[in-house]
């Protein structure tokens, strides 16, 4: 279910109980579990970056985005489109950095 | 995958499901906590007296709802560029 896409913070938040991911960024889906546990703390682990992504990126187009403030309650057609855009974006950058990442440690394990 | 046929939920589904709520929990008192101080800041400017004046009482209200609509939205489109970003990954 959460086949490993952040993979890159998987660096950051190290924990034992997961087991390193070949190649370290989890591009190739969930690897099986010997134990339920291990299991669950990778889930935890995975829903941890997730999380911690989506906090980041909605501060960042919150900050980004809405200028006029508090005229009334409502988002204004401009600042829909600009969330829109920067949703977008982030996850486009975070594939530029991921691949880049890849590359680099595909380099290094020759 | 999960369980036996006529039993309750396993145990490991119970913990999930335990895990789950405890994040859900979390994560709205994560957004709590951040749309309080994101709209303190923003509209509350002088302290030349003890209470929240008219403007900035109204202020406030529009702020926590323009938060929630912002919420709202980039949950929205977060969960499609991910679903996306899942996709594309299987596929490769």
């Amino acid at each position: 279910m959460f086949g490993g896409m952040l993979g890159a913070g998987n660096k950051d938040s190290q924990q034992p109980a997961a087991p390193a991911q070949p190649g370290g960024f989890g591009m190739g889906g969930q690897p099986s579990y010997q134990n339920p546990q291990a299991q669950m703390a990778a889930v935890e682990q995975e829903m941890d970056v997730i999380s911690d992504f989506f906090e980041r990126l909605k501060d960042s187009c919150n900050a980004k985005c809405i200028i006029n403030k508090y005229p009334d309650g409502e988002l204004t057609k401009g600042e829909s489109v600009c969330l829109d855009r920067c949703v977008s974006k982030y996850f486009q950058v975070n594939k530029e950095a991921t691949d880049v990442l890849t590359k680099l440690s595909q380099l290094q394990q020759r | 995958m999960f369980g036996g046929y006529n039993k309750g939920p396993s145990l490991q589904e119970q913990q999930m499901q335990a895990m789950m709520e405890q994040r859900q929990m979390k994560d709205f008192m994560k957004m709590y906590v951040k749309l309080v101080n994101n709209c303190f800041d923003d509209c509350i400017n002088g302290f030349e007296e003890k209470n929240l004046t008219d403007n900035e009482i109204a202020c406030t209200r529009k702020c926590t709802q323009k938060f929630m609509k912002v919420n709202e939205r980039v949950g929205a489109r977060f969960s499609e560029e991910h679903q996306k970003m899942l996709e594309s990954q299987i596929q490769q």
